[in-house]
């Protein structure tokens, strides 16, 4: 064998060793984002939103009243109506990420996709996201719950995008980017921010969790198992090998569960990256009071045993429902586990009757 | 010059018979592998699976229609083909390529599998886009070679 293909050689095992070695890093990584928004979604949206008169709009709901200079945060520099239900800014718009929002009246934040040129500071705001990106170190951790901005997934590479999502770090494990919002959107013509337009009152907020089991106690205590047992049998549950999740509490009645770039138990022949989130809530509203549990599931799956970020995709319909059946079930024997005698009264309900 | 053995010797027919018979085998063989593999635990999913077969068999049924075309064709608009160079090299040529893209194909699946078995090293496997680019380059080999080789066997008309 000559020297060059010894070297040759050497380089070639350096090289393949090196790639196995490394974890590819989250900067480099992207993701599917479900609901993604477009460069053309981002202008059909925007002109709809322009061509609105806030104040002929809102008019008709009472009183408007154009406020200048007006706040945001810390920031008195802008420009809105304000009216009894809510607040619209006038160009150049606030931004902030969607857990760093201030306090504006009313519950729900509106935003809406903006050119650079018409957000406040744009090129500065526009810097300062696309640095968080290009760390890929998660930020503004809360216990085991932080926030990173991926890159998402663009069809034809011609566009790109940059979400906010929140990662689970459960001992130095970084798990699946889950509650993604798209925030930046860069196109050879243009730059869309996500900026907000001003904030309103929602009577109703819906979520979307993928199920919840309520536990009722029975007559005449009605007594329910407390949060404690409750978390380590859904901890325990978790352990299971048909799951085998790595589970962490979080606060005192939320559960985070992780697992990444593993072959998946539950899907044979896929890898997934998968977190799963339980929050217990008692009821203050109702009486008898009864426990919720509510189940919370990202999943990402790849067919092969790759790190690029372009084979790791959403799962399909019949696989979300396989996943979510089998979690459903751990959690379903772990619920049981905490009663001496239980009765389904549906699928998602049961009568849990505890020791005394 | 050494003295052309009899077996390395082969005739325009047997090259024209020899071809078609290992373009059945080759599409007909892809066609199975790639329609079951996904079904049988190999770490491919259809949609995948369909897109290396539309890569690989394209090209031997090219193979398969020219061969049709000179079965039917008008003896009157076909040319006698003659061969130039020794005559050893027309076996070496028709099924050289043939060969070497079967084991380099055969190569690029058992890769392709073994490094995404489920116990393989996490992110060590080897993407669909690698394999594509590997087969890719195997018919590569043909373009260059039974391509040209197909296309005068059967533009002509001469039976042996």
């Amino acid at each position: 064998m000559t020297s060059k293909t010894v070297s040759l050689f050497s380089l070639l095992v350096f090289a393949s060793t090196a790639s196995l070695a490394d974890q590819v890093p989250m900067s480099e990584q992207r993701f599917e984002l479900k609901w993604g928004s477009n460069s053309d979604s981002a202008t059909r949206s925007y002109q709809s939103f322009t061509k609105e008169n806030p104040e002929k709009h809102w008019g008709e709901h009472g009183e408007v009243t154009l406020r200048s200079p007006c706040e945001f945060g810390d920031i008195q520099e802008f420009r809105c109506y304000v009216t009894d239900w809510g607040v619209r800014y006038l160009p150049p718009f606030p931004t902030a990420l969607p857990h760093r929002t201030p306090d504006l009246p009313g519950n729900e934040i509106d935003r809406e996709w903006a050119p650079i040129s018409e957000v406040y500071d744009g090129p500065k705001v526009l810097e300062r996201w696309q640095q968080l990106a290009r760390s890929g170190e998660p930020f503004d951790c809360k216990g085991p719950i932080c926030h990173l901005i991926v890159q998402g997934v663009s069809k034809d590479n011609s566009e790109t995008y940059y979400a906010v999502c929140q990662v689970a770090k459960v001992k130095a494990i970084v798990g699946a980017p889950e509650q993604c919002h798209q925030i930046i959107i860069v196109t050879k013509q243009t730059i869309w921010l996500q900026a907000i337009t001003g904030s309103s009152v929602v009577k109703h907020k819906v979520g979307l969790p993928d199920f919840t089991y309520t536990v009722h106690g029975v007559p005449p205590e009605y007594k329910l198992p407390s949060n404690d047992p409750v978390l380590k049998e859904l901890q325990k549950a978790f352990q299971h090998t048909k799951i085998a999740l790595i589970s962490e509490l979080y606060e005192e009645n939320t559960l985070i569960a992780n697992a990444s770039y593993r072959v998946s138990p539950i899907l044979p022949g896929w890898r997934e990256i998968v977190t799963v989130r339980v929050d217990l809530r008692r009821t203050s509203w109702s009486e008898p009071a009864f426990l919720g549990v509510t189940i919370s599931t990202t999943l990402y799956v790849n067919r092969q045993n790759t790190d690029r970020p372009q084979d790791w995709q959403l799962p399909s319909e019949q696989q979300e429902t396989q996943y979510l059946s089998e979690i459903r079930n751990r959690m379903k024997e772990a619920l049981e586990a905490l009663c001496i005698q239980t009765n389904w009264r549906n699928p998602d309900e049961l009568i849990c009757k505890v020791t005394p | 010059m050494e003295p052309i053995e009899w077996w390395n010797v082969m005739t325009k027919q047997a090259a024209r018979i020899w071809l078609i018979k290992a373009s059945l085998s080759i599409t007909g063989v892809t066609f199975v592998f790639f329609l079951l593999s996904p079904a049988l635990g190999y770490p491919l999913s259809f949609e995948q699976s369909i897109r290396l077969l539309e890569i690989v068999t394209p090209v031997f049924l090219g193979y398969l229609g020219s061969a049709t075309t000179f079965l039917f064709g008008k003896e009157t608009q076909m040319s006698d083909v003659t061969i130039r160079g020794p005559k050893e090299l027309l076996q070496l040529l028709v099924k050289g390529p043939v060969y070497v893209f079967g084991i380099a194909t055969l190569a690029a699946m058992v890769a392709f599998g073994y490094s995404n078995r489920t116990d393989a090293l996490s992110g060590s496997g080897m993407s669909v886009d690698l394999l594509a680019g590997g087969i890719s380059a195997a018919l590569g080999l043909l373009a260059v070679t039974t391509n040209i080789i197909v296309s005068y066997l059967f533009s002509s008309g001469e039976s042996q």
